[in-house]
């Protein structure tokens, strides 16, 4: 049987995004991918997917889907008001759809964005090693760009929808095992809460400072890391322009041009940082006063305009340390639900 | 010439947040430090550590991209130290060259004329200045396949429109101050358009999509529109 996920509403920007588009920036592509990708790689846990497995990324208003064929699904990220077959549900956890389910997705509640894992993944052809969408060049994805309504995306049909696996109670999932006739043993399972971000209409994102943190002046750097600075309506997947007390340089706030980091805050010269996100330029002419560690880059992926973020800086020790913590949770997570 | 390699050159390394390391090759842009970055993207194409997820070529410094689960800060400084000190030589003294046909002015060039009467010369005079230079790539960027290049007569500077077409055709060939360039893909711009490539400077059907790299060299070969037509229908 045919399976696919049909696009009944398309939301208001629904696109296929994986962990991102590598090897390629020294060719002026850029990386795209999701922008939470612990809320990503959690959905595709939970599915038993590898935790690169490309998903729909939907954004504060989400679309209503209609599968065809039977899928598990799990939902990770941002609270969405969200119903299959009318039914309330709630994310981080899996969900057991028939054929012809259809799964409503409407206003977020808390948060900015979420991602919609199916098990197996999505049957779209990658481009450059990716299936992640660039909408700039329209690459990847489908047909590289955002989903629009009567979209269908194929789904490979998985030999079967049944996982074996511990009850792992202790470390935070639950399983209960289902008999659905012909979808076999499929495991329901969910996440315990402290495994969970919850969105915040403030948040405090670590830094590391540089590499041209000595274009500013003491009272500048001072301002960026005692400012609580507001997410401007202008911030989207290419980067969070924020407003707030103006950062000051020393003297120019063009560089030749150079690399750039997801989570890299680049100030130009009116003061007003920008911090750039999953759809950046590879290369920006503008000083960088810091970079947002890794693992607080998906808070700022929640944040909606109108929120606001302020910056701690933190030493690489740090920043690493709870890195590492969070891929020693996710790696044994993943072990739990093969 | 070889003597130049064995010269130990001064190199720095910054953190660029906690995945990225940048290795700083030169504190300006010069012929030197473009020669340092090529030495390190030949020894970084040949994936001589495990770990590195991307790097990145710029004007004076090549960016890892690491792996943390993989990589210490402070181990992979160790690691790419040592390496400097043995780094191998440039295999090619110069990179290669592509030769890229442009149709000049009418059409393909809506600006040349006037870049030829600001600077009081002939369109004739303006293309024979364009195309008499060799340029560096110093750098790919800013969008799929766009080549920063250096070596653009200085006499050929021209101003940016004041207003930017909202349109600018795939392969437009533009003068932006004082420097020059390529559009790979249609999109809004402000530069001086004084000609077109039928070539493709970012293809996905080819294995490494951007025509140009980091290195590389370049001249702009004029054509007419006749020869223009038979290329884009080869391409």
């Amino acid at each position: 049987m045919i399976t696919s996920i049909m696009v009944q509403k398309e939301g208001l920007y629904t696109s296929i995004q994986d962990t991102g588009r590598y090897g390629y920036q020294r060719e002026g592509v850029s990386i795209s991918g999701g922008m939470d990708t612990y809320a990503m790689q959690m959905a595709n846990i939970l599915v038993g997917n590898s935790r690169g497995t490309a998903c729909l990324e939907i954004t504060i208003i989400g679309p209503q889907l209609k599968f065809n064929g039977a899928h598990l699904v799990a939902i990770c990220g941002a609270v969405f008001d969200m119903k299959l077959n009318g039914k309330e549900e709630r994310p981080w956890r899996t969900l057991a759809v028939e054929d012809g389910g259809v799964l409503k997705i409407g206003h977020v509640q808390q948060g900015c964005r979420a991602y919609i894992a199916v098990r197996g993944g999505l049957d779209i052809p990658p481009v450059l090693n990716s299936r992640s969408t660039d909408v700039r060049v329209g690459i990847g994805g489908l047909d590289g760009r955002t989903l629009q309504s009567g979209d269908v995306i194929p789904t490979p049909s998985p030999p079967d929808l049944c996982r074996n696996g511990a009850s792992g109670s202790k470390t935070g999932t639950k399983q209960t095992a289902l008999n659905r006739g012909s979808m076999g043993r499929i495991g329901s399972r969910s996440f315990h809460p402290s495994l969970i971000f919850c969105p915040d209409q403030h948040i405090e994102a670590r830094v590391i400072l540089g590499p041209q943190e000595n274009a500013f002046t003491d009272r500048g750097l001072e301002t960026f890391l005692n400012t609580t600075y507001r997410v401007t309506p202008a911030s989207d997947r290419m980067g969070y322009r924020l407003e707030g007390a103006a950062i000051n340089h020393r003297d120019k706030a063009d560089i030749l041009s150079d690399a750039t980091a997801f989570g890299t805050i680049q100030v130009p010269q009116n003061g007003q940082p920008i911090v750039l996100m999953a759809d950046r330029q590879p290369t920006g002419g503008y000083t960088k006063i810091a970079t947002v560690i890794s693992v607080d880059i998906p808070k700022v992926a929640q944040l909606l305009p109108g929120q606001t973020i302020s910056f701690r800086k933190v030493t690489l020790e740090e920043a690493h340390a709870a890195r590492l913590q969070t891929e020693k949770q996710l790696s044994l997570l993943e072990k739990l639900t093969v | 010439m070889s003597h130049q390699d064995d010269k130990q050159h001064m190199i720095d390394f910054l953190p660029l947040g906690d995945q990225a390391l940048v290795i700083c090759l030169g504190a300006t842009l010069s012929t030197d430090t473009h020669r340092q970055v090529r030495r390190w993207c030949q020894w970084l194409e040949k994936k001589p550590l495990p770990g590195i997820i991307d790097w990145l070529p710029t004007y004076t410094n090549i960016t890892l991209y690491y792996d943390p689960r993989e990589w210490t800060y402070a181990d992979l400084v160790d690691t790419v130290c040592q390496a400097a000190e043995s780094l191998p030589p440039l295999q090619h003294e110069l990179g290669k060259l592509v030769r890229i046909p442009v149709c000049y002015g009418g059409q393909y060039g809506p600006d040349l004329e006037y870049v030829a009467d600001n600077l009081g010369i002939s369109t004739a005079e303006v293309i024979e200045r364009h195309t008499q230079v060799e340029y560096t790539v110093f750098m790919i960027g800013f969008a799929p396949g766009f080549p920063y290049l250096g070596g653009m007569d200085p006499s050929l500077a021209t101003p940016r429109l004041d207003n930017p077409r909202r349109v600018t055709p795939a392969g437009s060939v533009g003068i932006a101050g004082e420097q020059t360039g390529v559009y790979p893909q249609e999109s809004p711009g402000g530069w001086r358009i004084i000609g077109r490539t039928p070539l493709r400077l970012f293809d996905l059907h080819r294995d490494s999509p951007s025509l140009l790299k980091a290195g590389y060299r370049v001249r702009f070969q004029p054509v007419d529109e006749a020869q223009y037509e038979q290329n884009i229908r080869n391409e």
